[in-house]
């Protein structure tokens, strides 16, 4: 068993894990954040996309011994005071869902591409960003929709994502 | 239009779990307790099944229970039904094979289900380890 510290949605928490724990197994299981979904064993399908230090990462094909003394941002770091984000906002209001399954792995991609694409994205460009992401239920078009507006909503607001 | 309500968009109830990371899918799900079902799949396309040995995977640490197909017989459990049953012109009814819901006699495709592992998962994967014990 190995000791491992990190800052999870701003609050730093230690645990013992053994070395073999993948980053989504000591979110889920051991901290109990559920919101970061495993969808496939064979790291294709991205509905376990949370950001570290500041950008996207797989959660199935990391190890948590490899986050020791990292920021991890999971979909339930989101929204702030009860307010959600511009981007969980613009899923919601372009119907980029249906079972739900891929969308917190969607949200947090969607943010990524913004935070190093900008806010300003075109349909080619987040078609091409998205190929991490896979989803069985809508087909896309919503999904694309909405994180073109929610990219404009996040440069309108005075935030930029903190992924830190 | 809008005293009507015909056209406008309707916002749907459950988004707001989704998009927040708070939906209970299956695997959120966590009662003390709670045990969890590992299935044992057939590596051949097309086979007999001969035997099933379950005292590897019944022995193994966590594991409270296995089931085969001729347990499910015995207990009179049925296999799984067709979803949309279609009738001749006389009003017979089409004629569908078995599917049990572990296999009986017989595997027909990589994959089909033989025995299910009942054990509790513990941190190591106990309950994990127990299932993948199981031979055919």
């Amino acid at each position: 068993m190995t000791q491992v510290t990190m800052i999870v949605n701003g609050k730093s928490v230690t645990a013992e894990v053994e070395p073999r724990t993948l980053l989504v197994q000591f979110l889920r299981e051991h901290l109990r954040l559920t919101g970061t979904h495993v969808g496939c064993d064979t790291s294709q399908c991205g509905a376990c996309v949370v950001h570290v230090d500041g950008r996207a990462v797989k959660s199935c094909t990391t190890l948590a011994v490899s986050c020791d003394g990292s920021e991890v941002l999971t979909i339930e770091g989101l929204a702030k005071d009860g307010q959600l984000h511009p981007m969980q906002e613009a899923f919601r209001e372009y119907h980029a869902l249906q079972c739900g399954y891929c969308t917190p792995g969607m949200i947090m991609a969607a943010i990524d591409i913004v935070n190093r694409k900008g806010t300003q994205l075109d349909e080619a460009t987040i078609r091409e960003e998205l190929e991490g992401n896979i989803c069985r239920c809508t087909g896309y078009h919503n999904i694309v929709k909405a994180i073109a507006a929610g990219a404009a909503a996040m440069g309108a607001g005075e935030f930029r994502q903190a992924a830190e | 239009m809008t005293s009507t309500g015909i056209g406008v968009p309707v916002r749907r109830r459950e988004d707001f779990r989704f998009i927040t990371g708070s939906g209970q899918y299956v695997d959120d799900i966590s009662r003390p307790g709670q045990v969890y079902a590992y299935f044992v799949r057939s590596p051949h396309a097309h086979a007999i099944i001969k035997n099933i040995d379950t005292s590897a995977a019944l022995n193994a640490p966590g594991v409270l229970a296995v089931f085969t197909g001729k347990d499910l017989a015995a207990d009179k459990i049925g296999g799984l039904i067709c979803g949309w049953m279609i009738h001749s012109k006389d009003g017979t009814p089409m004629r569908v094979g078995p599917h049990p819901a572990l296999a009986l006699e017989k595997v027909r495709y990589v994959g089909d289900h033989v025995a299910v592992v009942i054990a509790r998962n513990s941190e190591s994967g106990e309950g994990r380890r127990g299932a993948r014990r199981g031979r055919l």
